[in-house]
């Protein structure tokens, strides 16, 4: 063939490893091709930059160096994404091509249903009132929001709607990550078709897949980056014809700061996105699958990190992990297992659990181990399609859970808690009243109870323990000190110190994603009243992947920026006490758990 | 290429090989160097006399195995033309049993018979530098020969060799040929008779053969890390095992050659009996299978052998002799020869109380097995009901019944 398309994974896993299958292809190799690289951020890009490097190394091992070419959504960085992500220089060209049809934009807040406390209308039941009306005009309409749980909910709610209309409710379907390709197959044709009125998705049909244009588009939520928000726009109205894009606010920060601040979608800076190809767990990981391709020599460079750092970790595969062994200046693969299964794109972690069906033993569905005790614990309500499954049972040393269909009126969720213990202080930086820290940190993370929710009413049933192993790793982090003076200025020692502390956490762990390209679950945030080791509150944001991705680096760096929206939202929010849009409810935070964020704010700038 | 008999272990019938030899213990065995168009290549050499057995058979008697024979075991036409004498015997080293480029063939063994002696050449990836050479080597050697035999080749050994020949970018392939794998004529004839069919198990088990101090087949790859970091000791295992794999191999053929002409036991006959069947020598095949079956209840041949009897024998109109076998088979639980049963019973003898009660019984083993749903159970229910009507229908007085 003279065009190969294929995927990172299929690389990764597939071609690379044996690429003497592939000789022809590689002898001749002339343009590499990698599109929509604004979606190579966080883990998975430092992931597909290091089988950037791989792919390099093979294709120069049969004479050829490929030129290669990188297509990019709008992000502040284009230039240097591309750099890190290839290993060489690139030059940026900017212009777009893509057809244009008239596309009406509007953000909708959901109406203000007590002021005081800032409850605004919740807006996935919004969301479904709008379904309703798009229906009714045969409107091709696609859903974004959030999660996971939130798609099996609205696609219930809506499979209801339809059936109380007389319609088939199957011209309504869900879709995730989380589902099996088959199924994922089937919706995307049926979109394509026009056999499926109404999808709902979180973003795994924000890119790449055709699924043919559809007329409206509904986004539950800000999608949390700019990039995101456009590219689900895309969905409606791809090649000509008007359409209609509406945003639905949420009750958060980020939300109601973009209600109020239009301008940040229509001019603002698009996000950065960031990589970190040497995170170690990552590089090493990938230099062990280049190892397995070709014996690397003395003095070999690694993309571009140079000779003595890969020297270091192939000592490491040499003498340690005792995988490669050297002759003659060459090291070789000896051991007998093929790295490349192990080693999974998008985590720096390959273990995932595996959902079955208890009665007839089908798998349903996998879940990643960091998030399996949240959402597969024994009582969990796990959704597929709408199908309501109940976990019964969950097998954590292999990795299975039984799920059993059920008829239940409720779903779940579920709490935990994490501690933090500092490694290193890599970074320091003092501000006027407080102290911020960038460096590694030690992190656990227990799941312990789980709520029970009622559909609709949204009443909370009673909650029930979780019993599994904590979560732990080392990541970066960045920390905020707070002198225990000031704390005691700012009132963090009254009784409901604490519950201010965490929302203003939780603020600025949401403003996070409007300064960079990332998940906002990526970013996690942690609190202490008294922390171990500065015997002071601490405000902690950490990278969820272990040995971080750059994500806490940039926080520390945009400090400034980041607390300074913080302050905009809070001073700008209209409740009295405290809401979800800012700091958080009076029930969370205290009475005066607005004021006394307000005034640690104004501490921490 | 000289005969290396001075360095020939043992001359007599003895059965053992031994572990020390030139160069002594605890280092590489002797090796002469080979020139070939890409370098040096690194290969020991042993030779042993046709008189010497290996697990009671001389390595002779591959002058007088049958081909034809071995092709209908295996259904393999391409083994025909082969000529025993001129095979050549393959078993590779490998440091893991993985696909992909990060895979190395460190020891490559090849057996076969010149003049009056059975040859076997190890050739050793003596540094991995110099692999082109090593690969040369084999296949210089390999090409003069009509074919390979191989136990379990033709998922690993041919393709692994095949994948470095790629790596290395020879621009040349192995040589076409037969090639008679060994591994799948054992599933064929041996698979009921023993638990294992590891070539190692099936030595002690059918040739009366145990090697003593073998290295197990999972430590060679870490024998070769060793060797590479100056520790031979662990890599002359690596060759004695591989010597005997291949001396195995031969007389294994040897043996695989007698179950054509004079099986032993009811699975060698059965093995045979299918393979005379699927070559059109029916009768030849019942016959086997009728000599296979006497010897139930001690010493069975699979289920799947008596299914096929059965199906045989049903094929040729003795719908009796199928029907005691099937009826043997539904005793131990195989619900599929109980529908076999219960057909003959009602479409043929018209033994329609018996084919009920068979029907009844089939439908509670599967709805115990919580077959919910399934075709088989349904077809079940459906054959009872049909039969109860007919029965019913035939107490109602043979005018107004139908028994077919």
């Amino acid at each position: 063939g003279q065009i190969i398309v294929t995927n990172p994974y299929m690389l990764h896993t597939g071609i690379l490893p044996n690429h003497p299958k592939w000789t022809n292809l590689f002898q001749s190799l002339r343009y590499v091709v990698i599109d929509e690289i604004h979606s190579y951020s966080g883990v998975f890009g430092s992931h597909v930059a290091n089988v950037i490097r791989r792919l390099r190394r093979v294709a120069s091992h049969y004479g050829s160096e490929p030129q290669f070419i990188t297509c990019s959504a709008t992000i502040s960085n284009p230039k240097s994404l591309s750099e890190e992500l290839v290993g060489l220089p690139m030059e940026l060209i900017q212009r777009s091509g893509a057809p244009r049809g008239e596309k009406e934009f509007i953000l909708y807040n959901p109406p203000m249903v007590e002021p005081s406390i800032g409850l605004r209308a919740n807006h996935l039941e919004e969301v479904r009132r709008l379904a309703g009306t798009f229906a009714d005009l045969g409107l091709q309409t696609i859903f974004f929001v959030r999660t996971r749980s939130q798609v099996e909910v609205l696609t219930r709610y809506l499979k209801e709607l339809y059936e109380r209309k007389g319609w088939p409710p199957d011209r309504v379907r869900g879709y995730r990550g989380g589902y099996l390709p088959n199924l994922r197959r089937e919706i995307e044709s049926g979109l394509r078709e026009g056999t499926v009125l109404a999808v709902v998705s979180t973003n795994a049909l924000e890119l790449g897949i055709d699924i043919g244009s559809l007329d409206v588009c509904v986004l539950g939520g800000y999608p949390g980056s700019l990039s995101s928000l456009w590219q689900q726009a895309g969905r409606a109205g791809r090649r000509s014809g008007r359409s209609l894009v509406l945003m639905v606010g949420k009750s958060n920060a980020i939300d109601q700061y973009i209600m109020s601040h239009p301008e940040y979608i229509f001019d603002g800076t698009p996000e950065e996105v960031r990589i970190h190809p040497n995170n170690p767990l990552i590089l090493t990981n990938h230099l062990k699958c280049s190892a397995f391709e070709l014996p690397f020599r003395k003095g070999e460079p690694f993309g571009d990190l140079p000779p003595e750092e890969v020297s270091e970790i192939v000592r490491y595969l040499e003498r340690t992990a005792r995988i490669l062994t050297e002759r003659g200046g060459v090291h070789y693969w000896t051991a007998p297992f093929y790295p490349a299964e192990g080693v999974s794109l998008e985590a720096t972690d390959l273990d995932n659990f595996v959902v079955h069906d208890a009665e007839t033993g089908a798998a349903i569905g996998t879940v990643d181990r960091p998030s399996a005790p949240f959402l597969c614990h024994e009582g969990a309500i796990y959704g597929v399609q709408g199908e309501i499954y109940q976990i019964e049972s969950l097998n954590y040393d292999s990795r299975v859970a039984r799920g059993r269909r059920t008829d239940v009126d409720y779903y779940t969720e579920a709490e935990g808690s994490t501690e933090i213990q500092i490694l290193h202080e890599d970074r320091e930086a003092r501000g006027d009243s407080v102290v911020f820290y960038q460096g590694d940190v030690f992190v656990s993370t227990q799941a312990i109870l789980y709520k029970k929710i009622r559909f609709y009413t949204r009443e909370n049933l009673g909650a029930a323990p979780i019993r599994l192993p904590p979560e732990e790793m080392d990541t970066t982090a960045f920390w905020i000190v707070i002198p225990r003076l000031v704390a005691a200025r700012v009132g963090l020692y009254d009784s409901h110190g604490g519950g201010a502390l965490l929302g203003v956490g939780h603020l600025l762990r949401r403003c996070v994603p409007l300064f960079l390209r990332t998940d906002p679950a990526d970013v996690r945030l942690a609190t202490e009243i008294v922390s171990k080791k500065y015997d002071s509150p601490c405000i902690y944001l950490y990278d969820r992947y272990p040995s971080g991705v750059g994500l806490a680096e940039k926080a520390f760096e945009v400090r400034g920026a980041i607390l300074e929206v913080c302050r905009q939202i809070v001073a700008e929010c209209p409740c009295k006490s405290g809401c979800p849009a800012c700091t958080g409810t009076p029930m969370e935070v205290g009475p005066r758990g607005k004021a006394l964020s307000r005034s640690l704010i104004e501490t921490l700038i | 290429m000289g005969d290396a008999s001075s360095q020939a272990p043992h001359d007599r019938d003895s059965t053992r090989i031994s572990p020390s030899g030139p160069g002594g213990n605890g280092k590489l065995p002797a090796l002469e160097q080979r020139e070939t168009s890409r370098g040096i290549a690194y290969v020991r050499q042993v030779s042993f006399p046709l008189s010497r057995r290996h697990g009671r058979m001389p390595l002779g008697d591959l002058r007088w195995v049958q081909p034809g024979g071995l092709s209908l075991l295996t259904r393999d036409p391409a083994v025909k033309p082969m000529r025993p004498a001129d095979a050549l015997f393959l078993d590779i080293e490998t440091t893991g049993l993985m696909t992909g480029a990060g895979l190395l063939v460190f020891l490559v063994g090849l057996g076969y018979i010149r003049g009056n002696r059975f040859v076997v050449e190890q050739h050793f990836l003596k540094d991995p530098a110099n692999e082109p050479a090593f690969l040369e080597a084999i296949l210089d050697r390999w090409e003069d020969f009509g074919g390979i035999v191989t136990y379990n080749g033709r998922r690993f050994d041919r393709p692994r060799i095949l994948d470095r020949i790629q790596f290395q970018r020879l621009n040349r392939s192995v040589p076409d040929g037969y090639h008679l794998d060994l591994f799948s004529l054992a599933r064929r004839v041996w698979r009921g008779e023993f638990d294992s069919l590891s070539l190692v198990d099936l030595e002690a088990g059918l040739l009366g053969y145990v090697r003593e101090d073998d290295m197990p087949g999972a430590l060679c790859p870490a024998a070769y890390a060793a060797y590479l970091r100056g520790d031979e000791g662990p890599i002359r295992d690596v060759f004695r095992h591989n010597l005997e794999d291949i001396l195995s191999l031969a007389v294994l053929l040897i043996r695989a050659d007698r179950v054509s002409h004079s099986p032993s036991g009811p699975y060698e006959e059965a093995a045979l009996a299918m393979g005379l069947e699927d070559a059109g020598k029916v009768s030849d095949a019942l016959a086997l299978y009728g000599s296979a079956l006497k010897h139930l209840p001690s010493g069975l041949p699979t289920r799947g052998h008596r299914r096929r009897a059965a199906a045989l024998y049903r094929r040729c109109g003795e719908i009796g002799r199928a029907s005691e076998i099937w009826d043997e088979l539904w005793k131990e639980g195989d619900v599929r020869s109980a529908r076999q049963l219960a057909i003959a019973l009602e479409h043929r003898f018209g033994n329609l109380k018996r084919a009920e009660q068979i029907a009844r019984e089939a439908l509670r083993f599967m709805q115990d097995r919580d077959a919910r749903g399934s075709r088989a159970l349904r077809d079940w229910e459906k054959r009872l009901a049909r039969i109860r009507k007919k029965r019913a229908a035939l107490r109602q007085g043979p005018a107004r019944g139908r028994s077919r």
